[in-house]
């Protein structure tokens, strides 16, 4: 991928962020995150489900609320109970949903879907300018706007749909896109045309895009970094080459080792997904230590934090920090 | 029909009414499947490979089939009465469907469930049905002691190991598999695979794994099978089919996937699936495909040899003629 | 131009209701009823009040269902009782409905503590029972239209609400709700502009379904003698029946057709109802 020019400039960071759901029983999606993601890079947020990375994803546009801890957007920081700070806030950040069977309104036209966001932060002036933007950014997303005249979404195809989603988060020109999983609910082959639309948009445009996905093979093929999430944390950090070529975390070798090839072995055996090591209720060590085979008595002791291991690639492991110390 | 084939499907046509016309979900399909193979059914949505895997079981509604032949351990599945379909299902054959797992009885424990499957089939009394739970569950990897637990309490890949124990509780020779790991994470994913090959081997079952995703097969499958809009486009060993195949289609199959650490472009399939009421003339890949001539156009290919895989497509023809020539 | 959008709506749900014949005799019933109802003094032979025949006649030709004890014409009753009965009938249904959609609404999509308030409040309303209490009040305050309409819509949203709030829950859920968010609505806008039109075939049968509750009580109210006698309606020309000893002399051709009537425009609602039941089952 194309070296970014300026490696410290920040669009978006992440301070502290935990994320907290429910009333009698609490659920912790985002547990302690701590992230800075730079301007114009295509960052993968990887994991399985339960890792948090949507709630992630959803805080970052402000769809879910942070329980503690700060994000700040170009120095200034989000203020989600707010509403006018959101409504300001959609207009710089934006998402792409999973499913594109269910992301339009079904009783408005994908057109007028589109306009909405126009009128609503008064992007334009006239009609005619509205008309324009619209059509200017469907065929930026590889759609016709002719085609598209007075269509619903139930009129056009899955991959039509996503890239009218793509089209929506794009009109408002925000400087970050979050994409949840956009491509996996489409069949194989129109995967490749969103992957390399949204690749195109980045470079382009310079869009920040924010990739969450649970499939390793489409984070490396689209970003610059990839940060590996497991129970709400972030595992592992670093160029996306460098995870796939030389992981550092052991739950990443388990995704990797676990991520089907078409040429290549599976590398994993039937049984060792069930190990489980106990642990009681207040456990304090590393999150991944129950199913890790690596693990030492310091693991246990207390959470290992996100620290450098190789030049910019972190990883949260007291081995294998342990391990890369001793080498030097 | 060779003694080795226990899958025996010829020229089988699969048919949905709708109010524009007839649809030919299965478009004259032949199969054989080896006893103790492994079978890879891959395509994308609607290209029929679960309707072609449902005739196995005799099971097809609503389409009708409208012609052909499926003959499965010899037993001629058309010609099979209500009572003696029901004998042979479950049986001979036993199918894990898609979203099995979330169609467990939330209300009924896991033992009981899989008692009743096995008491439904079978003169099992509940003492010695229960006994044959315990071995199912340890078979499939589930500590026999949770089989008092309900669904909701297991795990996305316990769930659906229960309800491979469920598949296998009459010991069938055929277990057909359709999307067994879609709606789980990449390593349950992995667990779940290795344990179906696992008990595929052990059973010595046949077993034909249908999936959009094809690389799973790299690992699990002694032979692929590419369908596309109702027909067979490629058959073939493995490896063959995934690094030396033969019809456009599957090429751009696999091109269409990004393979960790290949680094390799990926490229879409232009156009989108054919409409199965008005399927385009000749062959049905034609429209999108790059190497499409006037011969595509006109007639349908069947599977023709073309090396190590058999292919649907007039290239190969092509090539011989021009090898020859 | 967003009017545009719901009168379509609405049309596309029309015609699908119209699909099955219980859905066409829905239709026609309660069209027709509305028809009787607004052009009820161009189809009126009479005034329903004007003594045009002697007392007590049996049907005729002059008088299609007779006359009532004062020579009033009793086809003509009937005609104008329409507009009696709808008016209390589709006012307290349209009273009920949008209490029940605000509530429902609200509670849905915001959630947390306002909602748990307002569904305590819902359940508290739920188990009113509403004809004990419309009959204390009405004997309490003197007769009028007005209270009868409002207290029966203030009673009988709570059923509504429920439901709008669990199908408001499981809208939200989906990403176009969100969507709509990110694309600069406010929440209100996003009530009533996407949540409430996805949501209008529930709206339409759960008001069918208060209509013809509405209706029924005011006739029982009126039949029972706390109605308003100066809105003429079925339930009235009931009352009247019974008062006037049509049921003595065997009259079936005064107290029948009331009767019937409520029992038609029931029908006509309900299966207007039933038929929107078939759009919420083809969407969800």
């Amino acid at each position: 991928m194309k070296p970014l020019s300026t490696p410290e400039d920040f669009v978006l960071s992440i301070e502290d962020l935990h994320v907290h759901f429910g009333g009698k029983k609490i659920v912790t999606a985002v547990d302690g995150i701590n992230l800075k993601i730079k301007r114009g890079e295509v960052l993968s947020v990887v994991g399985e489900s339960g890792s948090g990375k949507t709630t992630l994803g959803r805080t970052i546009v402000g769809l879910s609320r942070p329980t503690s801890g700060r994000i700040i957007l170009d120095g200034n920081e989000i203020d989600s109970k707010n509403k006018k700070a959101l409504k300001r806030l959609w207009k710089r950040t934006q998402m792409i949903f999973q499913d594109p069977y269910s992301t339009f309104n079904p009783l408005t036209s994908v057109y007028d879907s589109l306009t909405i966001p126009v009128r609503k932060f008064k992007l334009a002036k006239t009609p005619s300018e509205v008309r324009a933007r619209v059509e200017d950014v469907l065929v930026r997303v590889g759609l016709d706007p002719a085609e598209l005249e007075g269509k619903y979404p139930n009129q056009l195809s899955g991959g039509q749909r996503q890239r009218a989603s793509i089209g929506r988060a794009l009109v408002v020109e925000p400087e970050i896109i979050v994409a949840d999983e956009p491509v996996s609910m489409l069949d194989v082959s129109l995967r490749a045309g969103i992957l390399d639309l949204l690749k195109n948009l980045n470079e382009k445009l310079g869009v920040t895009l924010v990739f969450i996905t649970h499939d390793l093979a489409v984070a490396d093929y689209i970003s610059n970094r990839i940060a590996v999430m497991y129970r709400g944390k972030v595992v592992e950090l670093g160029p996306s080459h460098d995870i796939i070529d030389t992981p550092l975390h052991p739950y990443t070798e388990l995704l990797l080792r676990s991520a089907p090839r078409l040429r290549g072995e599976m590398r994993w055996s039937e049984k060792q997904d069930l190990i489980l090591k106990d642990t009681s209720k207040d456990f304090q060590g590393c999150v991944f230590y129950p199913r890790c085979p690596i693990s030492v008595d310091k693991c246990t002791t207390s959470e290992p934090p996100l620290v450098e291991i190789k030049k910019n690639h972190e990883a949260a492991c007291y081995v294998r920090y342990e391990q890369e110390m001793s080498k030097r | 029909m060779s003694n080795d084939d226990i899958v025996d499907i010829r020229d089988l046509v699969a048919e949905y009414p709708t109010p524009q016309g007839n649809v030919k979900a299965v478009d004259h399909v032949d199969l054989r499947v080896r006893r103790g193979e492994v079978l890879g059914l891959v395509g994308e949505s609607g290209c029929g490979k679960t309707t072609l895997a449902l005739t196995l079981l005799g099971m097809s509604n609503p389409a009708k089939i409208t012609g052909g032949s499926i003959r499965v351990d010899s037993i001629d599945i058309l010609s099979l009465r209500k009572e003696e379909l029901r004998r042979y299902r479950w049986a001979k054959t036993a199918m894990i469907f898609q979203s099995a797992m979330n169609a467990l009885d939330p209300v009924k424990t896991i033992e009981s469930q899989i008692v009743e499957t096995i008491r439904q089939h079978t003169g099992y009394n509940k003492d010695s049905a229960r006994r044959r739970v315990a071995d199912l569950l340890s078979l499939v990897n589930i500590d026999p002691s949770r089989s008092s637990a309900y669904p909701h309490e297991l795990s996305g890949g316990m769930k659906q190991r229960v309800v491979i124990a469920m598949a296998l509780c009459l010991t069938p020779d055929l277990l057909i598999a359709d999307e067994p790991t879609t709606a789980l994470d990449v390593v349950v994913q992995a667990g779940i695979l290795r344990t179906i090959k696992r008990l595929q081997q052990e059973l010595g079952l046949t077993v034909i794994i249908i999936t959009h995703d094809i690389s799973i097969m790299s690992e699990m499958s002694n032979r692929i099978a590419v369908m596309y809009a109702g027909k067979i486009v490629e058959i073939g060993p493995t490896d063959d089919v995934l690094s030396r195949p033969a019809h456009p289609y599957t090429k751009a199959l696999l091109q269409a996937i990004p393979d960790i650490g290949s680094r390799q472009k990926i490229q879409g399939i232009p156009g989108s699936p054919p409409s199965l009421r008005s399927p385009p003339t000749g062959c049905r890949f034609h429209p999108r495909c790059a190497y499409a001539f006037d011969r595509c156009t006109v007639e349908s290919p069947g599977l023709l040899n073309a090396g190590a895989t058999e292919a649907a497509c007039w290239l190969v023809e092509k090539v011989e003629t021009t090898e020859h020539a | 131009m967003r009017v545009l959008g719901w009168f379509s709506a609405l049309w596309r749900y029309t015609k699908i209701v119209g699909e099955t014949t219980s859905g066409k005799i829905g239709i026609g019933l309660t069209a027709g009823f509305f028809f009787v109802a607004i052009f009820a003094p161009w189809i009126s032979p009479y005034a329903p009040t004007a003594t045009s025949g002697l007392p007590y006649l049996k049907p005729s030709l002059a008088h299609i269902l007779g006359t009532d004890d004062v020579g009033e014409d009793l086809f003509s009753q009937l005609i104008w009782g329409t507009r009696g009965s709808l008016l209390v009938g589709v006012t307290a249904a349209a009273i009920s409905v949008f209490l029940g959609v605000s509530v429902g609404l609200v509670a849905g999509y915001h959630g947390g503590k306002p909602g748990e308030v307002l569904m305590r409040v819902t359940d508290v309303v739920l188990v009113l029972p509403l004809l004990p209490l419309l009959i204390v009040i009405a004997s309490i305050v003197p007769s009028s239209v007005f209270v009868v309409i409002a207290v029966i819509g203030i009673l009988s949203w709570a059923p509504t609400a429920r439901v709008i709030r669990s199908q408001t829950l499981s809208l939200r859920a989906r990403p176009f709700v969100d969507a709509s968010r990110l694309s600069g609505m406010n929440d209100l806008e996003i009530m009533v502009k996407v949540l409430l039109p996805n949501m209008l075939p529930l709206v339409v049968l759960y008001g069918a379904f208060a209509a013809v509750s509405a209706v029924v009580i005011e006739s029982g109210l009126d039949f029972i003698g706390l109605g308003s006698i100066s809105n003429l309606s079925w339930g009235i020309m009931l009352y009247f029946a019974l008062g006037r000893d049509a049921l003595l002399r065997g009259s079936w051709w005064w107290f029948l057709p009331p009767g019937l009537m409520i029992a038609l425009l029931g029908t006509g609602f309900i299966l207007l109802g039933n038929g929107m039941e078939r759009i919420v089952r083809i969407r969800s």
